[in-house]
């Protein structure tokens, strides 16, 4: 059995639910449980002692019925309605959206959506938690349309969603935590300007219809298809805009290294999407440098901040540093190779063991063994190794980068898009 | 004004139903299992519990089964049944 706090009741009933499941008992107690004195703490356990016996020791049929909502298992795949204003006004109240208008899935939309990819309206693409629903092409040539896709969009959609559902990525955790990653895409190669992706001024930003649509496209299926609503099986604290749409293309012409497909093994010919747990772009200003090495000291400082999920809490997961062309081009000048700028950041990006104390150490089981815990003045990367500093350059002109903190425990992930 | 037919966006959950394991008649003499997920506190807390559990059951003892993190699954999971008779686990912040 589970005990749960008040604030996880809708994640536990809907995940128990999803899971085949809807009936596993529940101690359910007050929240929070981090933070908290152990005096706090033990009456906590008070609380849900005679529930976990009950639990434990009742037969399930005993008890009251589960209250488990949004039963994707029994939604008819066809709506019928008596104009559009009623079924949009019913897709908003169902939260079928992400809260702006769409476009509705009429058939024929969703057909050259699907022949848009390719592939079979049937084939699965992915199970998607935390409702762990089967996210077929046409389920997302569905929310493609929703989100006002162009059928080309779809293999770029396709390949992110099979990068999303790889283990390393950890999807169902990216969905339901209470920090707010997004799934941000990065797409690399001839597709960019195939699909007239936007890599250079407002990289992030709004204002290009292939970013916004593909970006909006995921979301609505991680929503729709993987339950990751807020509030249900999106527990995210603040969320983040992020989660409306993430989606950049590498501003390749303006790369002063490899492509950055090329370094996660692909081709120069292929085009790749790789996804990541990112938070929001962290943005790095430095208007007056004029080398490498005091470019990426401003870059490394504003990495090595200690409340995000990387810094010394989970140093096992990845980030992304998003360069403007001018750093890129001012590091660059300085004889840097793309694995220099990872060595050096690596070796700089560091927090003090004494200032990650404020954490209570929290997860220091994760750091490397050669970090010294008893030492304060002893410094702690925010990765694992180099390697797990990514680096793409992207965006326009302008004295700017961007720093891209992740969930932590996540791995990037990136396929081919065919 | 015309109809409107659309489809669904939702996917389909094939997980089906899965049994719970059987409940227990009584609590005295199983061993207990605490699988923890590693957040702050949660260990105190199940811990707190079983130690309470046992004042008023003679439990045969526990069996604590620990995830790196959270954001993980467990493994070994089918050994680890084997070797307790309930598992308490937790889901919070």
């Amino acid at each position: 059995m589970t005990i749960c706090t008040e604030a996880f009741i809708g994640l536990a009933r809907e995940e128990s639910k999803n899971l085949g499941m809807p009936d596993l008992p529940l101690a359910i107690i007050k929240h929070p449980i981090g933070g908290e004195s152990l005096t706090v703490i033990h009456q906590r356990a008070e609380d849900a002692l005679p529930q976990v016996i009950r639990g434990l020791t009742s037969d399930p049929a005993a008890r009251p019925a589960s209250v488990a909502s949004g039963a994707a298992s029994a939604v008819s795949p066809r709506f019928t309605f008596a104009d559009e204003d009623e079924a949009l006004e019913t897709f908003h109240a169902r939260r079928f959206t992400d809260g702006l208008p769409f476009v509705l899935p009429i058939a024929e939309r969703v057909q050259a959506m699907i022949a848009g990819s390719g592939r079979r309206a049937g084939e699965v693409i992915a199970v998607v938690p935390p409702r762990w629903a089967e996210a077929t092409v046409e389920n997302i040539a569905i929310n493609a349309v929703m989100a006002g896709c162009r059928p080309p969009y779809m293999p770029v959609l396709i390949a992110a969603l099979q990068a999303a559902a790889d283990p390393a990525f950890g999807l169902y955790s990216v969905q339901a935590t209470t920090h707010p990653c997004a799934v941000l895409m990065l797409v690399s190669g001839p597709i960019v300007q195939e699909l007239g992706l936007n890599f250079r001024h407002g990289a992030f930003g709004p204002g290009f219809r292939a970013n916004a649509s593909i970006g909006r496209a995921m979301r609505l299926v991680l929503m729709n298809v993987g339950g990751g609503i807020p509030g249900e099986g999106d527990q995210a604290t603040h969320g983040s805009p992020a989660k409306f749409s993430y989606c950049v293309a590498e501003n390749e012409a303006a790369t002063p290294w490899e492509p950055f497909r090329v370094t996660r093994g692909f081709g120069r010919g292929d085009s790749t999407v790789t996804v990541f747990s990112g938070e929001g772009p962290h943005n790095i200003n430095d208007h007056v440098c004029t080398s490498a090495e005091t470019t990426l000291t401003v870059v490394a400082d504003t990495m090595t901040t200690i409340g995000h999920n990387n810094a010394g809490s989970v140093v096992r997961g990845d980030v992304l540093v998003a360069f403007g062309p001018e750093h890129a081009h001012t590091i660059a000048s300085g004889d840097m190779s793309r694995g220099d700028v990872q060595k050096f950041l690596y070796e700089r990006a560091r927090n003090k063991v004494g200032l990650l104390k404020l954490r209570a150490m929290y997860k220091a089981e994760n750091w490397p063994d050669w970090v010294d815990q008893n030492d304060d003045e002893a410094l702690c990367p925010i990765v694992g190794k180099p390697e797990d500093i990514h680096i793409v350059v992207t965006g326009g002109p302008g004295k700017h980068s961007a720093f891209i903190p992740t969930f932590g425990t996540s791995k990037s992930v990136t396929r081919k898009i065919v | 004004m015309s109809s409107i037919t659309v489809l669904s966006p939702l996917g389909i959950n094939r997980a089906g139903s899965q049994p719970l394991a059987p409940r227990l008649r009584s609590l005295d003499g199983v061993t207990l299992g605490i699988l923890n997920n590693n957040k702050p506190n949660s260990l105190e807390l199940q811990q707190r519990v079983v130690e309470l559990l046992g004042k008023s059951h003679p439990v045969a003892g526990t069996v604590t089964k620990q995830k790196p993190n959270a954001a993980i699954g467990a493994d070994g999971l089918d050994a680890y049944a084997k070797e307790v008779g309930a598992v308490i686990t937790a889901i919070s912040d």
